[in-house]
């Protein structure tokens, strides 16, 4: 799983609840197909930055996915803020897809 | 990494809904007109009978449902809320009271008043889908090959039903020179080539590839099948008009035969470089209209040798027609609104619930089995009655109408229930 983070422990706990937040065009969570590029905390400034993509700009179910991510991390980090940035550089690929995910796929 | 906006382009399912649930409706009105008509099958492709189905179809079923899932595709393509959801009413309203007029129209073979009324409003509901589809896609760089195919799909389409309105006064009022019959050919492949085909061809080759999670991408692939489609239509437009010899029409049929066989090849390397392996019931059936696509290409040029050798082929293009909007048009149709409604109504439903509990995905909102249904009931229904419209044979047609009919009622009744689901 190739996402960075500031914050082995944070990105573990975060990554627990972004595993709810489904694609459903694919069905798949966007943990396992990689949309998530980075995860960061400010402990101090209590921010929570998540730094995420699309599997294509036009994706009908973007905004659904955005607005999960925010939900998921709001109920898990319930004193943080949660910045979302969307970004589409680098685009996303299939090369980001965790093994999880391929045997998902493959089922 | 460059930060990027998305904005929230969905239309709203209520916009939407109307125009699926009409579909559905026409659709099994045509099917029951089927079951009437197979009792005495005309001989005549201009037949009242013929002329209300094949509007009911093109309209009702086939262009209705079109426009709704137009309204939710064309912001995604366009990254833009839709210009305008009250004109989506607005065309639906129009088009929606147009299409029975018009019907009724063809049916009793009065070109009156309440026909030409029908004309009318459909003309005013199309008008509208168009304004609002340019208006949502206006902005965007044209260059986008989806946005094209949609775009110039529904300005052909406008044509088509301006052709239309035409003939349907120049009945009464003498527009042409000619009759309206001998325009019947040119305003009915407007509407197949142009508006039925390139939207097709537009929207298979951007959702298909999606629901598979294919790696493969090439566009200029499909930019050659746009303008062999486009080549092909203003060619047919000149030859038509022109009133050169029918060998000349091999051209346009080439053209289109040549961009099929471009999109199979598109098609078929989504398909060999998807990442998802198990291909789902509707994108099946999806594939599958657009391989019989090719039926109605081997009919068009059946029907070309025979005129040109002087033979009665009132029977073949009656078949010609069926296996277009009972074909193609139709099962892509039954394919595609399982993979377009069922997101329709998730969004609807379950997207404020995201990422807080496990929810069912939009693939589980319709009946599987009911599904698989419609499709057993509709493939063999299909083939039977373009068997008995060839072969002549009464207990076939009435047999296989009844038949399809029952898959109408599968399909209707799974997105009745998908709508119902919370």
């Amino acid at each position: 799983m190739n996402l960075i983070s500031n914050d082995e422990k944070f990105a573990a706990d975060a990554i627990e609840v972004l595993k709810y937040v489904i694609d459903p065009e694919i069905g798949l969570n966007i943990i396992d197909l990689g949309l998530v590029y980075q995860l960061d905390i400010d402990k101090e400034a209590l921010k929570i930055y998540c730094t995420m993509t699309l599997t294509t700009r036009f994706c009908p179910m973007g905004d659904v996915i955005r607005e999960g991510t925010q939900r998921a991390l709001a109920m898990k980090f319930r004193e943080y803020e949660i910045i979302i940035t969307l970004v589409f550089d680098p685009p996303w690929s299939s090369n980001r897809i965790s093994e999880e995910g391929r045997l998902f796929l493959n089922q | 990494m460059d930060s990027a906006q998305h904005i929230n382009t969905a239309t709203r399912a209520a916009v939407v809904k109307p125009f699926f649930n009409y579909a559905a409706l026409a659709f099994l009105v045509a099917l029951v007109l089927l079951i009437i008509k197979s009792f005495s099958f005309p001989s005549h492709y201009f037949e009242p009978g013929l002329l209300t189905v094949t509007h009911i179809m093109a309209l009702g079923w086939g262009t209705m449902i079109v426009m709704g899932s137009v309204y939710q595709l064309i912001p995604v393509l366009a990254e833009q809320a839709l210009y305008s959801e009250k004109l989506a009413v607005a065309s639906f309203v129009f088009t929606a009271t147009g299409i029975p007029l018009l019907s009724y129209g063809f049916y009793t073979f009065n070109m009156g008043a309440i026909m030409q009324w029908g004309a009318i409003l459909v003309n005013a509901g199309l008008l509208l889908f168009l304004w609002n589809v340019v208006a949502t896609a206006g902005k965007k760089d044209f260059k986008e090959i989806h946005s094209s195919f949609i775009v110039s799909a529904v300005i052909w389409l406008q044509l088509t039903a301006l052709i239309g309105l035409l003939l349907v006064f120049n009945f009464t009022h003498n527009i042409f020179t000619k009759d309206s019959l001998y325009y019947l050919s040119f305003h009915a492949h407007l509407g197949i080539a142009g508006w039925f085909l390139l939207l097709v061809t537009g929207v298979s080759s951007r959702l298909i590839p999606m629901f598979l999670i294919s790696k493969y991408t090439n566009n200029n692939l499909l930019w050659q099948v746009f303008y062999l489609i486009q080549s092909a239509l203003i060619i047919f437009i000149i030859l038509f008009l022109c009133r050169v010899n029918n060998y000349f029409f091999y051209i346009p049929a080439a053209l289109v035969i040549i961009a099929l066989i471009r999109l199979g090849k598109f098609l078929k390397l989504s398909y060999q470089k998807r990442l998802r392996k198990r291909v789902d019931g509707p994108v099946r059936l999806s594939v599958t209209a657009i391989a019989l696509m090719a039926l109605p290409l081997l009919a068009i040029l059946i029907i070309l040798t025979g005129v040109l050798s002087d033979k009665n082929m009132a029977t073949a293009i009656i078949n010609y027609g069926f296996l277009i909007f009972f074909g193609w048009v139709t099962l892509i149709i039954l394919g595609m609104t399982f993979k377009t409604l069922p997101f329709i109504i998730w969004n609807e439903q379950f997207r404020n619930y995201t990422g807080s509990r496990a929810l069912p995905q939009p693939g589980d909102l319709y009946h599987k089995k009911l599904f698989n249904y419609m499709v057993w009931l509709y493939i063999p229904g299909f083939f039977m009655f373009s068997l008995g419209i060839v072969m002549h044979i009464k207990i076939l047609l009435v047999t296989a109408s009844c038949i399809l009919l029952l898959s109408g009622c599968c399909y209707a009744v799974n997105i009745l229930l998908m709508q119902r689901r919370r």
